[in-house]
């Protein structure tokens, strides 16, 4: 019986020896423990929706739950959410790669040479204490009100955590490592393969999650300042007609895109990345355990 | 053989003024010999050993093996160094594949094994290296040099960092890879008790700047009682100097 079980354990997806009550088990202690996040946010639901009932709040400012929910579906059904949103994720997507793109080039440059740090890093560094909102005149100068100025808006705001990230981490390589490689008669490309890129991963992953929150954030200022569609417009669209619902709407999407894209890149690179030896591995394992 | 003639080697050091950590060494190391360089902190004795394995080059002087001169890092010669310098992200497999890159991959496998076994560890290829103790890890460093069957083996003070027990565990080990696979053994100790037990020859090395000072043989033989009359009585004289 123990091995039928063990064998059904196996078959859930649990390791070695593991029988299938024990991997029921710990899936749902793990669902239990994503569940609790929610607990907060469903109380401050339930306690808005009450105090609107009593009145408490003047309902043409702070609309109640259901209504804010009303507005979305509404959305929904009509069609027109999924365009705003798609042209959202559109500008952010576009805007992050090319931010990336940049900002992995430059960074691996400054990062592993010293002429193109002392030529380039004080330029960028410079650049970096310019307010990227004060770009937003001339890039609409430069690339007009349309997409292209907003995806560069964006792509400005990605670079730079990644950039700076990247280049300290190439530049923390560890040099005992890379003598290692020397003894070994590794070349470069082995030495990149093997040292370089996988030791500056975590940074780098760190400097990709910052900048993608801050393609985020550049995208309702994109957005804000002119746009016919997407979900910053939506936001004016509610200030402009008085509709509190529709702003409230679009800023629980703009949270919840966040989160989605924010948890998706962690968890593509979470592979890559699970020989590392810190507490958040710790807790993995003692969950998992 | 393994010979240094008249190697030397400055470091620019603060303010320009050239630093000499080797002046003019001469040392000749026959093969499936061990040899222990001991001396204080600062005599160079480290330095000796990176220009040995082609780390660093002498800014005088030269080295050779067999008569071929040594400029850089070379399959014979391999290192192992005072931490086991093991690459986090990969298994412990795959740090020592890191050494055998050049081979095709079914020749990686079966050297890989065969170091593994050699260090006892055949079981552990799977393991990441932050689940292994310091003495594991430093069993894998040594089979990471073992793979690559050099005919020169280095140690930069290679059980310095693991406890009493450990280290003595890992010198009998030592001996007994060298006995099978006929390498010659340099290694750096600050350890007198390590250089006894191991070495065929001892070299006492002072700083100031680095230099040879003397030579000691320990004519005993194999296995070696760590506690034994003779080997505490090599001690003394060694101590006296240093």
């Amino acid at each position: 019986m123990a091995f039928i079980d063990t064998v059904a354990g196996r078959f859930l997806g649990g390791r070695d020896g593991e029988t299938a009550q024990g991997v029921v088990s710990r899936t749902l202690s793990r669902i239990a423990s994503g569940w609790l996040g929610l607990v907060v946010p469903l109380a401050i639901l339930v306690i808005w929706q009450f105090l609107s009932v009593l009145g408490v709040f003047r309902a043409n400012l702070v609309p109640p739950p259901a209504e804010v929910l009303r507005e979305v579906v509404d959305l929904a059904r009509d069609g027109t959410l999924w365009d705003h949103i798609g042209i959202t994720f559109q500008r952010v997507f576009f805007g992050f790669f090319w931010g990336v793109l940049a900002a992995t080039v430059l960074g691996a440059l400054t990062g592993e040479f010293r002429l193109a740090r002392r030529l380039l890093d004080p330029t960028i560094q410079a650049l970096k204490a310019v307010p990227s909102l004060a770009w937003v005149p001339l890039f609409i100068l430069w690339f007009g009100i349309f997409e292209e100025s907003k995806i560069t808006l964006i792509a400005v705001g990605v670079f730079f955590p990644i950039y700076l990230n990247l280049m300290s981490a190439i530049r923390q390589t560890d040099r005992r490592l890379v003598e290692v490689a020397r003894i070994n008669g590794l070349s470069s490309f082995q030495t990149i393969r093997y040292i370089l890129l996988p030791g500056t991963l975590p940074s780098y992953v760190t400097g990709l999650r910052a900048g993608l929150a801050l393609g985020w954030m550049f995208v309702i200022a994109a957005e804000l300042m002119g746009a016919s569609e997407g979900l910053g417009f939506l936001m004016i669209d509610g200030q402009m007609t008085g509709r509190p619902a529709l702003i409230i709407a679009s800023l629980i999407l703009f949270a919840l895109s966040g989160q989605i894209t924010d948890k998706a890149l962690g968890w593509a690179s979470a592979p890559f990345l699970r020989w590392q030896d810190n507490l958040e591995t710790l807790e993995e394992g003692q969950r998992d355990a | 053989m393994l010979e240094v003639q008249g190697v030397e080697r400055q470091f620019s050091g603060r303010g320009g003024d050239p630093v000499t950590a080797l002046a003019g060494i001469d040392l000749g190391i026959a093969e499936h010999e061990i040899v222990a360089l001991i001396g204080a902190s600062g005599c160079g004795k480290s330095t000796l050993l990176r220009i040995l394995s082609g780390l660093d080059k002498p800014t005088g002087g030269a080295v050779s093996l067999d008569g071929r001169s040594i400029t850089g890092p070379t399959p014979e010669i391999g290192m192992i160094f005072q931490d086991p310098r093991l690459m986090p992200w990969l298994s412990v497999r795959e740090n020592i594949r890191v050494a055998v890159l050049h081979l095709d991959k079914p020749e990686q496998e079966r050297r890989i094994t065969q170091a593994l076994d050699r260090v006892g560890l055949q079981h552990a290829g799977g393991l990441w290296p932050r689940e292994l103790s310091g003495g594991m890890a430093q069993r894998v460093a040594i089979a990471r040099a073992l793979v690559r069957r050099p005919t020169i083996l280095l140690m930069d003070e290679p059980f310095s960092a693991l406890d009493a027990f450990t280290t003595a565990s890992l010198q009998d080990h030592m001996l007994e890879i060298w006995d099978e696979e006929r390498f010659t053994l340099v290694l750096v100790t600050h350890d007198l008790e390590e250089a006894v037990f191991l070495a065929d020859r001892i070299v006492v090395m002072k700083p100031g700047p680095g230099r040879v000072t003397s030579e000691m043989r320990v004519d005993l033989p194999r296995p070696r009682d760590r506690n034994s009359e003779t080997v505490l009585q090599l001690k003394r004289r060694l101590a006296e100097r240093l």
